[in-house]
């Protein structure tokens, strides 16, 4: 979460919103939101709902859960998905950008769907 | 980890009693059994051999008849065809067995054995021996395995289509939809650890 608050700027500069879901309560959330002053929009999930719809890996009683992140456009249309092995597999934010500008490129380049 | 690279399936393992009791063992692979009709895999694992000073450490395959002669027995105890009254009677008094102490010096080594069979009521249909280069060797049998359901136990995200839509209040209670941003954002969704 501290990575991709430092580059936060980058993101919103791609029109890119980072929304963050985790199975903790809201009060875990807002605590550490504040804490962190995090910009990101904070989903908590303690039914797992959307947890299960995009298939986070789990790793039941050891390690906790895997780290996944899911890129999706402005068609909402997932372009990239990323599952994590272990905690610290997380992809590097010039990696996600790089693939921002791709998907901005080849939108424009398609049918000129709306910015 | 060989048979699932991603990990994507969870795993808990299960320790044995301290008191070791045979009977409980088997009681505890019973209850585990309808387990396996709700797909899920039951493992146990051991070596028939346990004898760490009597392991053949420089790999010469020198026979060893009593090592052989344990192996068999709980061989033909598993598979064999025997009533399952039978079948756990012998597992439940496995230190009667030819050379069960020359086997297995500590009881713990052979009481993950007698869980497995507790499993399937009835005569495992297979039984599969691997032979470490220390010559420890280890039965593992099972019964028919249910069918396979075709449903994954975790859908995952297809790429180049629509993302799955959901709406879920954020943390100050207002509701946020991935379908909100269509149109006006990408959208990069992060599934978190947890909080540390």
């Amino acid at each position: 979460m501290a990575q991709l608050r430092h580059d936060y700027s980058q993101f919103e500069a791609r029109d890119v919103v980072v929304v963050a879901v985790g199975p903790e309560k809201a009060e875990a959330f807002a605590k550490y939101w504040q804490k962190e002053e995090l910009p990101f929009v904070g989903l908590p999930d303690p039914q797992h709902s959307v947890l299960k719809l995009y298939g986070q890996e789990v790793r039941l009683f050891k390690l906790g859960r895997m780290p996944a992140q899911v890129l999706i456009d402005k068609a909402g249309v997932a372009r990239y998905v990323h599952y994590g092995h272990d905690m610290t597999d997380i992809p590097e934010n010039a990696e996600i950008l790089a693939l921002v500008d791709e998907i901005d490129d080849s939108t424009c380049a398609g049918a000129g769907s709306p910015a | 980890m060989l048979m699932f690279p991603e990990a994507g399936i969870p795993a808990l393992q299960l320790s044995l009693r301290n008191d070791l009791d045979a009977q409980a063992h088997v009681d505890l692979g019973e209850a585990l059994g309808g387990l396996m009709r709700e797909n899920i895999l039951v493992v146990g694992s051991g070596f028939s051999f346990h004898n760490m000073y009597a392991f053949d450490w420089g790999a010469t395959h020198a026979p060893d008849p009593s090592n052989d002669a344990f192996h068999d027995w709980l061989v033909d105890v598993c598979v064999g065809d025997w009533t399952h009254q039978e079948r756990v009677r012998r597992l439940v008094e496995w230190e009667a067995a030819p050379e069960a102490r020359y086997a297995h010096p500590r009881a713990e080594t052979c009481s993950r054995c007698t869980c497995a069979p507790g499993w399937p009521k009835g005569r495992p249909n297979s039984c599969s021996t691997t032979t470490s280069s220390a010559s420890g060797r280890s039965p593992s049998c099972g019964p028919e395995p249910p069918p396979r359901t075709k449903e994954p136990i975790m859908p995952r995200v297809s790429l180049n289509v629509p993302a799955p839509d959901f709406t879920l209040p954020d943390f100050t209670g207002s509701p946020v939809s991935l379908s909100d941003y269509r149109g006006s954002k990408n959208l990069l969704l992060v599934f978190n650890r947890g909080f540390t």
